[in-house]
């Protein structure tokens, strides 16, 4: 689904999302067309089954977003992150 | 402000008040080499800081072997760290524990804000007295 169709279909929800196909333009990711895994009523469980689905797959592509939000913003950026001695 | 040290990497205990309430977070690294400063969105949880849900921006961050991993962006109006005010500060609220192991990371860009001084010979922060731009 788009984002339109979302926002229509779950209405004042926390939703846990992937992306399925995206575009990247000048830093902007666009995500064309989502799933929906899951909707929440509070911003802290759907947060809490992110960081466990994405801990478990880190390859899928997961958002959190409130469905009162217009448009999603991502922009993009390579990250090389933390390298301690472990 | 004592910093100790955890796997080679420096590791602090902040301070952090927004809106009239106050937390102490321990076990968050101090890392220059990160522009930016981001905390676990559990433990800010305890002072509302949460994420706003109609605004902020969303970054994708990409690095080694296929992973990624959201963060979210959110415009500080005031904010509290290690007892200094700050204003117009962008922080981010992401999966640091599990990712990394640190309830959050002090970016260059609140370092500088805070004229914080690491000296690694006292093993202390200081922070710089004259008044910050």
């Amino acid at each position: 689904m788009t984002w339109n169709e979302i926002k229509q279909k779950y209405v004042d929800k926390w939703l846990l999302i992937e992306a399925i196909t995206t575009r990247t333009e000048n830093g902007r990711r666009h995500l064309e067309q989502m799933s929906v895994i899951r909707e929440f009523s509070e911003s802290s469980s759907a947060f809490n089954m992110y960081k466990q689905l994405h801990q478990e797959q880190p390859i899928r592509e997961l958002y959190v977003f409130h469905t009162s939000r217009e448009e999603l913003e991502v922009v993009e950026q390579s990250f090389i992150g933390v390298r301690g001695l472990r | 402000m004592k910093i100790s040290m955890q796997n080679g990497l420096p590791v602090v205990e902040v301070p952090v008040s927004f809106q009239g309430q106050d937390v102490l977070i321990p076990n968050i690294l101090l890392d220059s080499g990160c522009s930016v400063t981001i905390f676990d969105t559990d433990v800010v949880r305890p002072i509302n800081l949460t994420v706003d849900p109609t605004q902020g921006r969303v970054r994708y961050m990409y690095g080694v072997g296929g992973r990624s991993e959201i963060c979210y962006e959110r415009l500080m109006d005031e904010l509290s760290i290690f007892d200094r005010k700050v204003c117009s500060m962008t922080i981010q609220l992401g999966s640091t524990l599990m990712e990394y192991g640190y309830n959050g990371i002090i970016g260059v860009d609140f370092m500088q804000k805070l004229g914080m001084i690491l000296d690694f010979s006292t093993m202390t922060i200081r922070f710089e007295e004259r008044p910050l731009s």
